[in-house]
């Protein structure tokens, strides 16, 4: 069968929330800025296909993985936490070593609120190495632009600071960008970024 | 370093303007040339003077017509389509990005 893995997709793992949103957009910025494709359980909202599934097909089809789990925490509406971030990171590390070749060369990267908080809740995941963005969008476009850069092995990458300033400037022209098409900057569907972030990335870096 | 509030990037821009081709980079009118031709030249010499970059002219329509990278890695589109329309989006960019251009201060008096 022929390989599905895409060398230059990236998968996030990552929560949804409105607090979150910011550092999203770092993430998919930085990786279309550096040459690679976001992809993500939000981007295709076709009703159809059971969540589950769509989110193996996408693991299935990215080389690389992006695992966020610092919006893992009791919700105090449950008094539970939420498992999908730790669960879709199982189905990425469990692709990686029970799938067929391509399957194995998957590289992922894990973020967290801070590096050894992990140890309280999925101590399995000891011996990797966890990153912290502090919930800040340039601290996270440096950590997913070193790693990149290591996991690709693509020399020439640019580097973090200059990747954080282009989106600055992104940022800036977002607004406008937005009004133009009618849409809310802070309700963006994530194909609309992405394609408005790959648009730009081509027109004024 | 940072104009108009904004940080500059790497790309040079090559603008029809008032019946000339202005080249415009780092924030600022670079050069101004009656042809595109010697517009475009001027961007090749800029960018091959830079450790990586792009240039990009626009038409008169607003749109890009030419675009070349110099050591960048290659802008990838996301596999699914926005709804919004690839072109409608084009459009948007084309204008916002020009407006923005076309604010930056003139040339530098010699």
């Amino acid at each position: 069968m022929p390989s599905r893995v895409r060398s230059d997709h990236v998968f996030i793992n990552c929560p949804f929330d409105p607090g979150y949103r910011a550092v999203l957009e770092g993430m998919v910025f930085a990786i279309f800025s550096l040459g690679f494709v976001a992809r993500c359980a939000l981007e295709d909202d076709d009703g159809g296909e059971i969540r589950l599934s769509k989110i193996e097909r996408i693991i299935e089809e990215c080389k690389f993985g992006i695992h966020d789990l610092s919006a893992v925490a009791i919700d105090p509406a449950i008094n539970l936490p939420r498992f999908n971030m730790p669960l879709e990171l199982g189905l990425f590390l469990g692709c990686k070593r029970f799938g067929a070749d391509p399957q194995r060369k998957k590289k992922c990267l894990i973020l967290d609120s801070d590096r050894y908080r992990y140890r309280n809740f999925i101590s399995d995941i000891a011996g990797q190495d966890i990153h912290a963005h502090g919930g800040r969008p340039r601290e996270a476009i440096i950590e997913v632009r070193n790693w990149l850069a290591g996991a690709s092995g693509r020399k020439l990458l640019p580097g973090g600071a200059e990747v954080s300033v282009r989106y600055e400037r992104f940022q800036a022209d977002l607004p406008a960008l937005c009004a133009r098409v009618q849409r809310d900057p802070s309700n963006l569907i994530f194909v609309d970024l992405s394609e408005m972030v790959s648009i730009w990335l081509r027109a004024d870096r | 370093m940072k104009m108009n509030g904004m940080a500059n990037g790497k790309t040079v821009h090559v603008v029809p303007k008032d019946g000339a081709w202005v080249v415009i980079s780092e924030g600022r009118r670079s050069s101004v040339h009656s042809t595109q031709a010697e517009a475009i030249t001027a961007a090749r010499r800029m960018m091959k003077d830079r450790l990586s970059g792009q240039f990009v002219v626009w038409g008169q329509s607003g749109r890009i017509v030419k675009r070349e990278t110099y050591r960048l890695p290659k802008v990838k589109s996301p596999p699914l389509k926005s709804r919004l329309g690839r072109k409608k989006i084009e459009e948007a960019v084309g204008s916002v990005v020009l407006d923005r251009l076309n604010s930056y201060s003139s040339l530098p008096r010699a």
